[in-house]
């Protein structure tokens, strides 16, 4: 990226009738919650990998007084998060955050925040492919004419059979969500995990997949819900362990190898989220202030 | 702006870029949550015809790629001068290839039905609807709930006629096609997308 001059573009890189373009498939997604809109996708300085189409939306979305937060997998620290901080601190200056709280706007990748969303806030997802139906039909025009009559029969068979044969982990990430009662949505490459957070979220969570030029939203206050069966009931992973590091329960947790004989542990995805409550005090087995005999008793 | 003594043109945004971000992120909250008031963040000379409140939504969203149509009582010599300096939009004699189409809340809004609709693939093809209005009215007229409402609010316009919330309600029935509704007036904004439903 040093090969522009900081001069030489615009307020969040993108001119203004681009800008102009990406708001108004912003405006029709929101008024149609979990519909595709096509957009005209630009040529971003950077891979189509790294997010262009959550860029695009954070670029056409991001004002002066917005603080930005990005995060990859739940950390804020990856090279993609970085990357994307760097580049819209630099072609905006706005502040940046590692705070989910004091983010006015948060792109994300693979992961929703722990820390539940405000009202106020702008969530933008990060979207490689778009289209849950996409496994079952790869023609644009044979999705798109499913959508329009709401036939997603075959959807729901085709999901049913998964979960029947391979149990729940069958559709761990991108489980499909149902959207207003209407339209069936890929929730992103996010963990199933984060499904019942997008459900009635006081923030407005917005889609952009770059690629596959689509801009999709979610209002605040939608019902989105994860499709499921009266025999197999939608769950979510759940882990043995609390977090080595905070003792958290109900987070996502990543595992994490610490040697070659088999050592490893399990930690919050969300760094931000583990590492304020270490600041609160919580512990977990990793740290080197752990209480045993208060982790007994919570076991007990 | 070339220093002649009369300039008939009113002045569009002072800062193309911030003004028009503040004027989208405003238009974004009114559609996220419909019926809630939200002030312009810019003041804005507005030419006869058109009220501030419309014509930020125009130049904020409005180019050579989106022909508006104003409806006769928006549309003045100035109201045209206007939007084609500051925006550059095709200003077209009918409605049907509208993407943004201008009226007053007051009149016959029978000429909506010939605005796109979308199609049941393309539900996102269909026109946006700006009534302007003297002024908006928080907490008062039909409720309204949907996406976007924690709780139901309600909301409606000055000297608004009895048929205008029959007329959206039987737009909001074409659901996922049919028109999004932006109102405007000299000072606010507000909208209905169509999932909002109307409760008189
Ligand atoms: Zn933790």
């Amino acid at each position: 990226m040093s090969r522009f001059d900081d001069a030489a573009y615009n307020f969040a890189y993108l001119d203004e009738q681009t800008k102009r373009m990406i708001r108004r498939a912003l405006l029709k997604a929101v008024a149609i919650p979990g519909y595709q809109v096509p957009f005209a996708s630009r040529e971003m300085p950077m891979p189509y990998g790294w997010g262009t189409g959550g860029i695009q939306v954070t670029a056409a979305v991001i004002g002066p007084d917005d603080v930005l937060k990005v995060i990859d997998q739940g950390s804020d620290d990856t090279t993609n998060a970085v990357s994307i901080r760097k580049f819209f601190a630099k072609t905006t200056n706005v502040k940046t955050t590692e705070d989910t709280e004091k983010a006015s706007l948060i792109q994300i990748r693979h992961r929703v925040p722990e820390t539940p969303l405000k009202e106020g806030q702008i969530l933008v997802y990060q979207v490689p492919i778009p289209e849950p139906l996409r496994f079952l039909e790869p023609r644009e025009t044979e999705t798109r004419k499913m959508h329009a009559l709401e036939e997603y029969g075959l959807m729901h068979v085709k999901l049913y059979e998964d979960i029947s044969r391979h149990g729940d982990i069958a559709t761990t990430y991108a489980y499909p969500v149902m959207v207003g009662e209407r339209y069936v949505m890929d929730p992103s490459p996010t963990p199933k995990f984060d499904n019942p957070k997008m459900n009635q979220m006081p923030a407005l969570q917005l889609f952009g997949a770059g690629r596959e030029k689509r801009i999709y939203a979610i209002p605040p206050y939608t019902e989105v819900k994860s499709l499921d069966f009266e025999d197999y009931p939608f769950t979510i992973q759940k882990w043995e362990e609390a977090c080595a590091l905070c003792g958290e329960t109900e987070s996502f947790l990543d595992e994490v190898i610490l040697d070659d004989h088999g050592g490893r542990m399990f930690v919050c995805s969300d760094t931000h989220f583990c590492k304020t409550r270490r600041e609160q005090g919580h512990t977990g087995v990793q740290s080197p202030d752990f209480d045993r005999t208060s982790q007994e008793a919570i076991e007990q | 702006m070339t220093g002649t003594e009369t300039q008939p043109l009113a002045v569009g945004f002072n800062d193309k870029v911030m003004d028009a971000t503040a004027c989208f992120r405003a238009v974004l909250d009114a559609m996220s949550r419909p019926a809630s008031l939200q002030a312009l963040p810019v003041s804005l000379a507005a030419p006869r015809g058109l009220q501030a409140g419309t014509v930020a939504v125009l130049l904020t969203l409005a180019d050579m790629d989106t022909p508006v149509w104003l409806a006769p009582e928006c549309d003045t010599p100035e109201a045209r001068a206007h939007l084609r300096f500051h925006v550059g939009c095709p200003i077209i004699d009918g409605p049907a290839q509208a993407v943004f189409a201008v009226m007053s809340v007051d009149r016959d809004l029978s000429v909506t039905g010939e605005l796109a609709l979308g199609s049941a693939e393309y539900p996102d093809r269909s026109a946006t609807v700006i009534l302007e209005s003297e002024g908006l009215i928080d907490g008062e007229g039909p409720i309204f709930s949907g996406p976007g409402f924690k709780e139901p609010r309600r909301f409606c316009v000055e000297e608004q006629p009895a048929a205008l919330w029959s007329h959206i309600a039987a737009n909001q029935a074409l659901f996922p096609r049919g028109l999004d509704w932006i109102f405007t007036s000299p000072t606010h904004l507000a909208a209905l997308p169509r999932t909002t439903r109307i409760e008189v």
